[in-house]
């Protein structure tokens, strides 16, 4: 009796030290497939039992079935409907034909044994979350043994495989809200009470990492040559109402403030321009008579007579006069009925330069176009009226012979910008440092009377400008001078 | 000839009254439409310089008026070369258009003296 009692005693031990190895074991299963591991090895204690069969369901309702197949795990998603009984079945034959249904084949004897998450296992009748499945060819005897082993162990396992699938549920949620937050194409970070970064997204850390905190409040901020509308809004988190955090979006306004500049100084293009040809039509008939009264006077004096130099002078202003009229009336009347269109400025200096040829012919014309193409959004005349007063500038510039090169590319400026540019290089005398800043004044001009009327750079400095373009130019005495046009490039379609 | 020129520009009107008599020819001028319109009935003109805005009547109107009994050679002038060419002043019954600022007063002369003498030739 006593040494039966121990043995029985010792037996006890021994299942008990079995039993907390095996929650010990489980307790370090990472994944499904570790539990799945686990169970087996357990199970190998009884030979008239098969591989473990674990199905539960997944956050959409499907049902996920872990098994072995071969000797390794593999997975299966099924959508049929199954049974969430939340006791222990023995050779139910529901359970086999459920199983026979998914896996094409029959499953004589099953031992089905409900696993519930925590929170549902304090009622006894709530349903089940899963179900280990155990194909058998148990002998009569061995059942109650079995039995009890694996009710010793199903509390083990269920705790398990639930928190399993807590941390799978969380990690599913944490991506998701990660993914979506990086698809945001704009900029956006989350901020603690001290201004701190704690998240930012993708467009974030790409646009606007390196700027400093300081900035990242204010309504607007400037970055990398783009222009942001902040919104920023509180997040109380916690249980206290108060905020702690901030959200802050970041709009790139770049592009819509360049257009907005360029519609109000369209308007003021457009305003200046009626004002130009309302000016130049009043001047114009007086100035029919002025000229058209001492061109008839002339032949009538004398000649070698103060009288008719004097004529001659009147005669001269008078035309130069009206030069400046037509010039006014063609920029005001193209200035503002044109529309901006896409365009390519390879296009644009090319017709240019074909209207040109004749003054071009003089001198060695060297033409080097973007390979590929350079669109602009402008109005194309206009923008060809700015090539050509400046390529007649340079010519003009040099006198008998010379060297004149066009080029057309695209290229980032200082601030990142993409911009289109073309560059009319000459090889004349230079523009004298003393006359830098007065080139792009309206009326100013070197050349003779009657030559020029000084308002080729100052109108199409404001087409560009209007365009939300520039031009700039170095120069250099007595070696030539080159001008740039610079203007906004269009993205690419 | 006789020239009729109606232009409300008082200087335009001098100089080219003082370059048709140059060259021997008998002129009258007018300062807007409805003193034109009047001095065209009742000294019917070889050729009439006519501009197109003035005041009263602009000179598309008053070539209406004159139109059915006109024997005249009739010249458009305007300052408005926008909205203004050749066809658009044939349509309205005129044989040239001229843009001002005119280059030179004498080509005027002559151009309104071939227009008389090709009319001639015609006729
Ligand atoms: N490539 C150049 N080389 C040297 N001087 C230049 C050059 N381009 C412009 N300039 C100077 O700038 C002045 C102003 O140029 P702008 O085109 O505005 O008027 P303009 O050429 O004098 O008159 P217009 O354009 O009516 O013929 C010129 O008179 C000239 O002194
Ligand atoms: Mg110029």
């Amino acid at each position: 009796m006593s040494t039966q009692r121990s043995r029985k005693a010792n037996d006890q031990d021994a299942n008990i030290k079995k039993l907390v190895k095996f929650i010990e074991n489980l307790g370090s299963a990472r994944t499904v497939d570790d539990v799945m591991v686990r169970i087996r090895a357990e199970l190998k204690n009884f030979a008239r039992v098969k591989e473990p069969i674990l199905a539960f369901a997944d956050a959409h309702h499907r049902l996920r079935l872990t098994f072995y197949q071969k000797g390794s795990i593999h997975e299966k998603t099924v959508t049929a409907g199954w049974s969430r009984r939340p006791d222990i079945r023995f050779n139910d034959v529901k359970d086999s034909q459920y199983l026979a249904n998914i896996f094409g084949r029959p499953f004589a004897r099953l031992l089905a044994i409900p696993i519930r998450s925590r929170r549902r296992r304090s009622d006894q009748k709530s349903k089940a979350d899963g179900v280990l499945y155990l194909e058998h060819s148990l002998k009569k005897e061995e059942v109650a043994t079995f039995l009890k082993f694996i009710e010793d162990r199903v509390e083990a396992m269920s705790s398990a495989l639930d928190r399993l699938f807590l941390e799978q549920q969380l990690k599913d949620s944490s991506l998701m809200w990660e993914r979506t937050f990086d698809s945001l194409q704009d900029p956006v970070a989350i901020f603690g009470s001290d201004g701190e970064i704690l998240r930012a997204n993708r467009a974030f850390s790409e646009q606007l990492a390196n700027l400093s905190v300081d900035g990242l409040f204010d309504e607007t901020i400037q970055h990398d040559g783009r222009e942001y509308e902040v919104h920023s809004y509180p997040i109380s988190v916690g249980h206290t109402d108060r905020p702690s955090n901030t959200i802050s979006h970041y709009i790139d306004v770049t592009r819509s403030t360049r257009l907005k500049k360029q519609l109000m100084q369209g308007e003021k293009m457009a305003a200046l321009g009626q004002l130009a040809g309302h000016i130049a039509h009043e001047l114009n008939n007086p100035l029919t008579g002025i000229r058209s009264m001492a061109q008839l006077l002339i032949p009538q004096a004398p000649e070698g007579t103060n009288l008719k130099s004097d004529l001659i002078e009147a005669e001269i202003a008078a035309e130069r006069c009206q030069k400046i009229i037509t010039n006014l009336r063609e920029f005001s009347t193209a200035g503002f009925e044109q529309k901006q269109i896409r365009v390519d400025l390879n296009d644009i200096v090319t017709k240019t330069l074909s209207l040109l040829n004749s003054l071009t012919r003089r001198f060695e014309l060297i033409v080097e176009l973007s390979s590929s193409e350079v669109p602009i959004f402008v109005e194309p005349h206009l923008t060809q009226q700015v090539i050509f007063n400046i390529v007649k500038n340079a010519c003009e510039a040099m006198t008998d012979s010379g060297q004149l090169v066009v080029k057309t590319y695209a290229a980032k400026d200082n601030s990142g910008e993409s911009i289109a540019a073309v560059s009319i290089e000459d090889s004349g005398p230079g523009i004298a440092p003393e006359l830098r800043e007065k080139v792009f004044e309206f009326f100013f001009t070197t050349k003779a009377v009657g030559e020029g009327t000084g308002l080729g750079l100052s109108m199409s400095r404001s087409i560009v400008e209007r365009f939300g373009g520039r031009i700039e130019f170095d120069s250099t005495i007595g070696k030539g001078t080159t001008f740039r046009v610079l203007l906004p490039l269009e993205v690419s379609e | 000839m006789n020239v009729l020129i109606v232009d409300d520009e008082a200087l335009i009107c001098r100089s080219l009254m003082r370059a048709f008599e140059s060259r021997g020819h008998t002129v009258r001028t007018a300062s807007d439409g409805i003193q034109g319109l009047a001095t065209w009935r009742e000294w019917p003109p070889d050729v009439a310089l006519v501009d197109v805005l003035m005041p009263g009547l602009t000179g598309p109107q008053l070539l209406e008026k004159i139109e059915s009994a006109n024997t005249a050679q009739i010249i458009l002038m305007s300052a408005y070369t926008g909205d203004f060419d050749l066809k658009r002043a044939e349509e309205l019954g005129a044989h040239l258009f001229l843009a001002k600022p005119f280059a030179n007063i004498f080509e005027v002369v002559e151009r309104a003296e071939k227009l008389v003498k090709n009319k001639a030739h015609e006729g």
